[in-house]
């Protein structure tokens, strides 16, 4: 076992060695091959440590890290229900991902270091969920931001992208600094950052703990869950991070990265449950950025930025479950969330690619006979997106909201704006799908050049640029993974089915994470078959309605939707409530100002300040180097003061 | 004397046998010119370096010669310290004594090896006696090595001044030994401390007896205020003997170091041989770092480097006098033992690069470095880890010496140094990132472009030292436990 989760995690990282130093001798076959592998092991690895897992959390040291007597840090992964639950989904949707991106990526001339970035990816986001310790977890965070902001400006030559992957580094610090506050308040009061011993202390001592402190801890680790998984306010980076080829945008900026945030929460979750308050604004930040960013889905043109805005959408329906003390329907939701928007941004991908990087919806249309296959696997991903039984978004959308309408009290209010995004999200998810593959051909007559893409907007490049010919499905490497992921999309739901069934494989599975939880909050209402049955009609009416009123409304083409809309709703919502806008205004603008002040003082006082030291320091030196004249007698001397002084300290 | 006796200090006694042979081998009729010395010494050396080996695999410890010698786990891991830095510096020499005609080899070699003998004395020695002995068998051939470049007049003062100031620490110690001698009754390292307590406690006799050792030992590791010959000496001796001396001596005198701590913290008081020790530390960490700021030739800069290295290690033998008798004193030791092996490869790594650009012309200023990261990317990166762990960066092996000797001084109560050694250690950020900066940035001066010989023996060692400075620095646990003193 051990050896299993060793494995898990040095895979990817003796990878990205091998293709780092291999880089300019290995053909891309060759570097596809490790490339993949080393996610394929991984995984293999995890399935087996799967089997082998019977309930008792295991351990693997690599070897001691960091030792003192303050702070001890070995480099130790430990792999339990949620850790393993995390690692099959970012190995087993990552593999597919690899495989896609073989096909995605195969004429790009960075192809090796796209391997190279997206498996250091994996091992970084490997790292974060087995680590055991804050440090390690901490470690891992970064890693995957730094690879998303490598991935994100992979095409740096554009400036757009490389602006892009500033956007989300910068922003993403200000969720770090969250996350470090909350690692200095854990180890000052537990004196340890091993998650385990965290967890076990904040359950033990649950009665004595001063709850402002566990607060702020529970707060400051949301502030960084903020960040890296793009709540309000910091969700603007991701939008924006759609720049990265499409790939990457599935598996970092849908599949996983962006679940780190739910996983800290989830890992943590006893803080959270002793903190009504950090529940409460968990649940509040969660509900109001699923449906904040479910209307600016309602009017975007551009296929992956809808898809962009319906992840933070859904993360926000993950962070409500989270508040709400329904952490189990919360990871649910993460998995089948994986597998269904993975799936969509995967198709769009396929769509992109046979369409010469076009990727403005009202520019497609038609594309339904064109791409069989992508047409049936987003349509998959379409319904299970706009929570339409049975497939798998139904089931653990179904199970959030049942858990919030049913209970007392703000959650319950929150389950009701629930229910006006599901509404929305079914609306947008079938515009999109009518508008990409129903209606006339509207692609083809000068979509080339549009302004809002350069050349690079996404890949295929050179990819007959000019062949205006009939677009054609995607190759075998680009389909299979679609197929796969499509079935998940189908059956995920079966892995935790509504309570009357009496079939909740992961919930039994997460019962041992959750349990200190609970004991704090008490157990989970038991909700009767009526009320269930109510929630899913209720939902899945909303979910059919909304579905085919946005699927009839744009089956024949955009309408008026195709001209950009001057005034009113329709104006705020194309320009995204103008939120970039008034951050510009409201922070950078300021921080610009101020910075040109600091400027000013630092070139007045630092800067004369540091010269003045630096200038004392450099005579110091001089004075020392005076010193050594290389007069032997000058040395004798001076051995002979330090003696003395010696003799005399001492005596 | 009995044949285990004899097993123990194989360490010490390899070498000299192969310095001995190599000077035998040099008579017999045309030696000379098939380099056969050269092959000889590095045989020996690395044969003393898998005997060392081999015994520490097999804890092959003990006392032998009644107690005078003390080979122990710390004594075994000095040695080792110092058989690899006597065969790099060996390869490294054969480069640099190939392209100048002025210097005998043969005697170089069999030198070298003495003094590698006289250290893994040193690092053994239990006995005022041998310490002694240690002290003058290694530095006697180091003084000739010195001054091995025998037209070369800044090689031959080199050797002249290491000679006079070296004679006259020798005196101090001397001088320091005979006192304790007087005031405890023993010459055994291990017996005087009792013999002070039993004659009693206050005696100004033994303070200063230990004080006068004390400056001959600082000396050596070139420890400020008795730190004035070195970077003469450095700049002037053949680089790879600078190498060698600047590693290997340092880590077989603080050998005597640990082993004299607990004497002096009888002797002179554990609060105030920890203070003196502190401040010494501090002292030294400044003043090499600040001397180093305004170098010029790199020799000089890598010696003020070695200056402030000896602070940061005396801040460690500070934490350990102080920490006499606690947990603490076990973790302060191995924390001496594991910067002796951080410095001792990332130092000889770092001259490593300077014999290879030194192409045979004596080129050592920084300046010579300029263009080395276009013209050869692999020594840059590796002159550009030896930097780094110099300056402490992690995750090199330099960042996690310092961090435990400063550790330890934490924990010990020696708060104010430690927090002293950290700043000094930003003012040296400064000078090794001007390496790096004159390695990618600058353009050479016409005519001085870095000419590097793609020699396979330098590359050996300067990977192996890479190797090494990165697996501390990555692992550094496992050396850690390696290194534990049972104290």
């Amino acid at each position: 076992m051990e050896g299993l989760i060793q494995t898990i995690v040095l895979a990817p990282f003796v990878s990205v060695a091998l293709l780092f130093l291999l880089r300019r001798q290995l053909p891309k076959s060759a570097a596809a091959v490790i490339g993949c592998g080393a996610v394929l092991v991984p995984f293999l690895c995890t399935v087996a440590a799967f089997f082998q897992f019977d309930g008792t959390p295991v351990t693997a040291t690599l070897t001691q890290w960091m030792t003192g007597s303050v702070l001890n840090v070995p480099l130790a992964f430990r792999l339990d229900q949620l850790s393993l639950t995390w690692t099959l989904v970012v190995t087993g949707i990552g593999f597919l991902i690899h495989v896609y991106s073989v096909g995605y990526m195969h004429e790009d001339p960075s192809f090796v270091r796209f391997f190279t970035y997206l498996n250091l990816f994996v091992g970084s986001m490997l790292c974060l969920v087995l680590g055991d310790s804050m440090v390690l977890l901490f470690l891992g965070w970064e890693g995957v931001g730094l690879c998303s902001y490598l991935l994100i400006g992979f095409w740096f030559d554009e400036e757009e992208n490389a602006k892009a992957g500033q956007k989300a580094f910068v922003v993403n610090r200000i969720g770090d600094l969250g996350f470090l506050v909350a690692m200095v308040l854990v180890f000052k009061q537990f004196g340890t950052l091993n998650i385990a011993d965290v967890n076990a202390m904040a359950a033990a001592q649950a009665a004595t703990l001063d709850p402002t402190l566990v607060t702020s801890i529970a707060l400051a680790l949301f502030v960084g869950c903020c960040g890296k998984s793009a709540q309000l306010p910091l969700y603007t980076w991701l939008p924006d991070a759609m720049a990265g080829p499409t790939p990457v945008s599935a598996l970092i900026h849908a599949a996983t990265m962006v679940t780190a945030g739910i996983y800290l929460v989830a890992r943590m979750s006893i803080f959270f449950a002793m903190s009504p308050t950090a529940s409460t604004v968990v649940a509040v930040v969660g509900c109001a950025t699923a449906l904040f960013a479910a209307t600016i889905g309602l009017r975007q043109r551009d296929i992956k930025k809808v898809l962009a805005y319906s992840t933070v959408s859904q993360l926000g329906y993950m962070f409500l479950a989270l508040g709400i003390g329904a952490y189990t329907a919360g990871v649910f939701h993460v998995i089948t969330h994986a597998f269904f928007k993975a799936l969509l941004f995967l198709g769009a991908g396929s769509v992109i690619h046979a369409l010469h990087h076009e990727q403005d919806a009202m520019r497609m249309g038609g594309l339904k006979k064109y791409l069989p296959i992508t047409h049936k696997t987003f349509l998959i991903g379409s319904l299970a997106l706009a929570g339409i039984a049975p497939f798998a978004g139904f089931f653990s959308k179904d199970k959030i909201l049942g858990a919030a309408l049913y209970s007392h009290g703000l959650p319950q209010l929150l389950g009701v704006f629930g229910l006006i995004t599901a509404l929305m999200t079914a609306f947008y998810t079938f515009r999109l799908y009518a508008l990409v593959f129903h209606g006339e051909e509207r692609f083809g007559h000068g979509a080339h050049g549009h302004a809002d893409h350069g050349a690079h907007a996404d890949a295929g490049h050179g990819h007959g640029a000019h062949d205006h010919a009939k677009p054609h499905e995607s190759p075998l490497t680009m389909t299979f993974p679609l197929m796969v992921l499509a079935v998940l999309a189908v059956l995920g739901g079966a892995l935790s089915l509504p309570h009357f069934a009496h079939f909740d494989m992961l919930g039994k599975f997460l019962e041992p994470i959750f349990a200190p939880a609970y004991a704090v909050l008490g157990a989970p209402h038991e909700h009767s078959v009526a009320q269930e049955l109510g929630a899913m009609l209720v939902s899945l009416v909303l979910a059919v309605g909304g579905a085919w009123y946005g699927f009839s409304k744009f089956s024949e083409g955009p309408g008026k939707q195709a001209e950009h809309s001057t005034k009113g709703l329709p104006f705020l919502l194309e320009n995204k409530w103008f939120v970039d806008e008034i951050y510009n205004v409201l922070v950078v603008g300021p921080m610009r100002a101020l910075s040109h002040l600091a400027g000013f003082f630092d070139r007045l006082v630092v800067d004369g300040l540091v010269n003045g030291v630096a200038g004392m320091v450099r005579s110091a030196g001089g004075w020392i180097r005076m010193m050594q004249n290389g007069a032997l007698h000058t040395y004798a001397l001076l051995f002979i003061l330090g003696a003395a002084y010696l003799a005399i300290v001492l005596l | 004397m009995t044949p285990n006796d004899l097993a123990l200090v194989g360490p010490i006694l390899l070498p000299a046998l192969a310095a001995l042979l190599v000077i035998l081998v040099d008579l017999l009729p045309g030696s000379q010119r098939s380099g056969g010395s050269f092959l000889l010494a590095v045989l020996g050396a690395a044969v003393s370096l898998g005997y060392t080996i081999h015994a520490l695999m097999h804890d092959r410890e003990g006392l032998a010669f009644f107690g005078t010698m003390k080979i122990d786990r710390m004594a075994l891991l000095i040695t080792l310290f110092v058989h690899a830095s006597a065969l790099m510096s060996l390869l490294l020499s054969k480069v640099y004594l190939d392209r100048r005609s002025d210097v005998e080899q043969p005697e170089y070699h069999a030198f070298v090896l003495t003094s590698a003998a006289g250290m893994a004395m040193l690092a053994g020695a239990n006995d005022l006696v041998n310490v002694f002995l240690g002290i003058e068998l290694l530095s006697i051939p180091l003084y000739l090595l010195v001054a091995m470049r025998k037209h070369q007049s800044r090689s031959v003062e080199a050797g002249f001044k290491y000679l006079l100031l070296g004679a006259f620490a020798s005196a101090f110690m001397l001088f320091g030994a005979a006192l304790l001698y007087g005031s405890s009754g023993s010459t055994m390292l291990t017996a005087i401390p009792t013999g002070i307590a039993r004659i009693g406690n206050d005696t100004p006799l033994a303070a200063f007896g230990a004080s006068m050792l004390l400056v001959g030992l600082l000396f050596k590791v070139a420890a400020v205020p008795f730190h004035m010959w070195t970077p003469d000496v450095y700049e002037g001796a053949p680089t790879p003997v600078t190498a060698f001396m600047a590693t290997a001596t340092k880590a077989a005198t603080f050998a005597v170091l640990l082993r004299l701590a607990p004497t002096l913290g009888t002797a002179l008081g554990e609060e105030q041989a920890a203070n003196l020790l502190g401040g010494l530390a501090v002292l030294t960490m400044f003043v090499g770092n600040l001397g180093a700021l305004q170098q010029l030739n790199l020799k000089r800069l890598l010696a003020y480097s070695s200056i402030s290295h000896a602070g940061y290690l005396l801040v460690g033998l500070a934490a350990l006098v102080r920490a006499h008798g606690s947990s603490v004193e076990a973790e302060a030791a191995s924390s001496i033992v594991y910067y002796l092996g951080a410095y001792t490869a990332m130092s000889l790594g770092a001259f490593a690069v300077a014999v290879l650009i030194d192409g045979g012309k004596d080129r050592e200023a920084i300046s010579d470095l300029a263009g080395l990261g276009k013209r050869n990317p692999l020594l840059a990166a590796a002159m550009t880890v030896f930097a780094l762990a110099l300056a402490g960066v992690p995750p090199t092996a330099g960042f996690f010496a310092k961090y435990y000797v400063f550790l330890s001084a934490v924990d010990a109560g020696l708060i104010a140094v430690a927090v002293l050694g950290v700043l000094a250690s930003v003012i040296g950020l400064y000078y090794y990132l001007r390496i790096l900066l004159t390695m990618y940035v600058d353009e050479p001066k016409p005519g001085h472009e870095a000419t590097v010989s793609r020699d396979a023996m330098v590359a050996a060692v300067s990977l192996t030292a890479v190797a090494f400075v990165l697996l501390l620095g990555i692992v550094p646990k496992g050396f850690v436990e390696a290194m534990a003193l049972a104290h």
